[in-house]
């Protein structure tokens, strides 16, 4: 388990946790950002922006809710 | 008359195509209006159909009841609160699971719902098929297809409203574990007027929504809050929104047919994100982009413009003789707002290219890559598109930081935009440019667009620094999929914008340029527009102020002041008090040099926002940070053009 931040572009991910606040968590989860969900890191680099992509849908994610969110990789692409 | 009315919201995520199925369904029967005591937008357009009078009502686009920024809220308080007949919810079915998300956020409201399946064509595209049959007998509710931007669909969606009559609620709803169903049925009846449907019960208790007014509903809350946590283990919040996501699965599981994907689109998507927003890349490329952008609206602009100058030449020449008429046509409406509309194919070019820029997904990439940057000083990635769309007017700009989410932002933002360079401000630095710096223009001009962000971000950064101390909010935000912009639709929107800015110049500049041209005939007997008129007066006094700037004619210093109303007029000014197109390029060169036209066109740039812009400000965000706004502007313009003067004249350049 690690924070997203520190996955590498390319990877794909699997959402375990989130450790921000409620409102946080609801936000990422209404963009469908959802436990146990897989995404595509596609850009992403230490202290940047994140973003995940799943096909259609591609979510950009700060450097801070990054260290906030945590994943297990799954495959690297 | 119509025997039936109904009120129809048209609700869904942002990027859903809710606009154009809205502007599909009421054609040009719209009513732009202001929600009730905020400054979002309302559109609202009424038709009468089959008998029944239909009053839509677009909701700001949203993803649920976590949004922080007043148009989302808007959009949640509509359905809650109003209550609307029926909801049109519009689903981007290639992105099925978030669009449904909220679709089950709605019918849990209680609401009844004429799903809407739009982009059924791109969705199609990449494989996924939505069987609308299969919902509709689960939900009991018809479900349509549509491809909102051609027109698809639609007369199949006008025969479900025709029938609004007959529409029933939903009847599948997500259900919950035992304990929570039991608490929302203690909630919905015992609090019938706060948790009168399954949504909002389910909101007090998840923490969503937070009722402060009732200590009675506070405490059964909590009490069930731990009750519920301690029997199920689990965090409330969590629970009901993985019910609601399972919900979501299975819906899809049954409805939903995903083909082999057709990676390609997606992958072109992505493979350009990787450059786009490559941390190394992205920067250099936005940059270059905006000065794409510019070098654009000069090469292409220009021939129109000089076709425009001939014309404008040729209408002068026509009116003859010396009496007030033929001088007030002459040297006030041909000089002065003429001088403005020549103009008018660089500003069309740009709003067009800013309207391609939005439509392809650019410009949200735009926001992402700038989330570093902007971080670093405080302010948040988002912030970076209302900066952006300064560029074009900075009144909606400073609309548009409604859409950022805490107070701050707003604040912060609304205080950056004066500082971006309006399309106002393009005539100025185009007359000098093409004066003093033909070689360099799009250079020159590129450089002043710079600075003006340079003094943007200055700007916000002091002010956190003494006004705020909390941290900045988070950036998640959706991504729209690159696609081939509409060009039809961007050279509309620029078209109505353009639009806007003829009429301001027939109107409002025009009338500024009447008050100019009256006082410089008067008093009676003197020569027209000389030092002696009432005019040449009033800016011979105020022009000693300007001296140490470098230009202290008096016609610069009149040509400031009445800039305050807005800043064409400052070109327009220029236009009367020199006597027309031809005649200004000789006087300019005369009473400005290289370094002074430098200095005055950071000076135009930087010394005041319009009244227009004040005012939207002071309605944003209140008369404090307005009149804060005008106090800093004038400050920092003068001094930067004092600056740019004196150090130019020590290093020798004029």
């Amino acid at each position: 388990m690690v924070p997203l931040a520190f996955v590498e572009s390319g990877s794909e991910v699997e959402i375990l946790d989130f450790r921000c606040g409620g409102k946080c968590s609801c936000r990422l989860r209404e963009l469908g950002i959802v436990k146990g969900c897989r995404y595509l890191v596609s850009t992403g680099a230490k202290n940047g922006p994140f973003i995940l992509s799943d096909g259609e849908t591609r979510i950009g994610i700060g450097a801070g809710i990054a260290m906030k969110v945590l994943v297990r990789e799954v495959a690297c692409g | 008359m119509a025997e039936k009315s109904f009120v129809i919201a048209v609700a869904g995520n942002p990027n859903s195509g809710k606009t154009s199925l809205f502007n599909k369904l009421t054609g040009s029967n719209l009513k732009v209006g202001n929600w009730p005591g905020v400054t979002v937008e309302k559109k609202e357009g009424k038709v009468v159909r089959g008998g029944i009078t239909f009053t839509f009502v677009d909701i700001p686009g949203t993803y649920g009841i976590s949004a922080r920024s007043e148009d989302e809220r808007i959009a949640m308080d509509f359905l809650m609160k109003e209550k609307p007949d029926a909801v049109i919810v519009v689903l981007d079915s290639a992105n099925f699971n978030r669009n449904f998300y909220l679709f089950t956020l709605i019918i849990e409201m209680g609401l009844r719902v004429i799903p809407v399946l739009n982009m059924s064509d791109m969705a199609e595209k990449r494989g996924i098929t939505l069987h609308e049959g299969r919902f509709s007998s689960i939900f009991g509710v018809p479900f349509v297809k549509t491809v909102a931007s051609s027109g698809k669909g639609i007369p199949g969606l006008w025969k479900v409203l025709e029938k609004m009559g007959d529409l029933e609620k939903p009847k599948h709803l997500p259900v919950y574990p035992k304990p929570v169903e039991q608490a929302v049925g203690r909630l919905m009846a015992q609090f019938p007027k706060l948790a009168g449907t399954r949504f909002q019960a389910l909101a007090i208790l998840d923490g969503g929504i937070v009722v402060l007014e009732n200590e009675k509903l506070r405490q059964v809350v909590s009490e069930l809050q731990g009750e519920i946590e301690e029997e199920l283990d689990r965090e409330l919040d969590e629970l009901i929104a993985e019910k609601r996501y399972e919900f979501v699965y299975s819906i899809a599981k049954e409805c939903v047919e995903r083909r082999l994907r057709t990676e390609q689109k997606v992958a072109l998507t992505d493979r350009i994100d990787r450059f786009v927003t490559n941390r190394y890349l992205g920067g250099p490329l936005f940059l270059f982009a905006m000065w794409l952008l510019f070098y654009l609206v000069f090469t292409v602009g220009n021939p129109f413009v000089d076709w425009i100058n001939t014309g404008f030449g040729a209408l002068s020449s026509m009116v003859s003789g010396s009496s007030i008429f033929a001088s007030f046509v002459r040297e006030g409406l041909i000089s002065g707002v003429g001088a403005v509309l020549v103009f008018v194919p660089n500003i069309f070019i740009l709003f067009f290219l800013i309207a391609v820029m939005e439509d392809s997904g650019y410009l949200s990439r735009a926001a992402f890559v700038a989330d570093r940057f902007m971080h670093a000083l405080g302010l948040h990635g988002k912030s970076f598109i209302p900066m952006l769309l300064g560029f074009g007017c900075n009144i909606p700009a400073v609309m548009a930081v409604r859409t950022l989410e805490n107070e701050k932002d707003r604040v912060l933002t609304a205080m950056a935009i004066p500082y971006m360079s309006c399309s106002a401000r393009l005539p100025v630095y185009l007359l000098f440019v093409g004066i003093f710096f033909t070689r360099y223009q799009s250079t020159v001009v590129f450089s002043l667009y710079l600075l003006g962000i340079i003094i943007a971000i200055i700007v916000a950064r002091v002010l956190r620094r003494i006004f705020f101390t909390n941290a900045v909010s988070p950036l998640v935000m959706e991504l729209p999929a690159y696609h081939v912009p509409s060009l039809k639709t961007a050279a509309r929107s620029a078209g109505i914008r353009t639009a806007f800015f003829i009429k301001k110049a027939g109107t409002f500049i025009f009338g500024t340029v009447l008050v100019i041209w009256v006082l410089a005939s008067l008093p009676a007997g003197v020569p027209y527009a000389s030092a002696q008129s009432i005019i040449g007066k009033i800016g011979s006094a105020v022009a000693p102020v300007f001296h140490p700037a470098g230009f202290d004619s008096w016609q610069a210093a009149v040509a400031l002041i009445f800039g305050f109303l807005a800043k064409e007029v400052v070109v327009g000014t220029f236009g009367v008090l020199y006597g027309g197109q031809a005649a200004l390029s000789s006087a300019i060169g005369v009473h400005f040099s290289a370094l002074s036209a430098m200095s005055f066109m950071v000076m135009t740039l930087v010394y005041i926002p319009c009244v227009a812009t004040i005012a939207v400000i002071r309605r944003e965000i209140g008369t404090k940070w307005a009149t804060l706004s005008v106090c800093i502007s004038v400050t920092l313009g003068y001094g930067l053009a004092v600056l740019v003067f004196q150090v130019g004249h020590l290093l020798g350049l004029g």
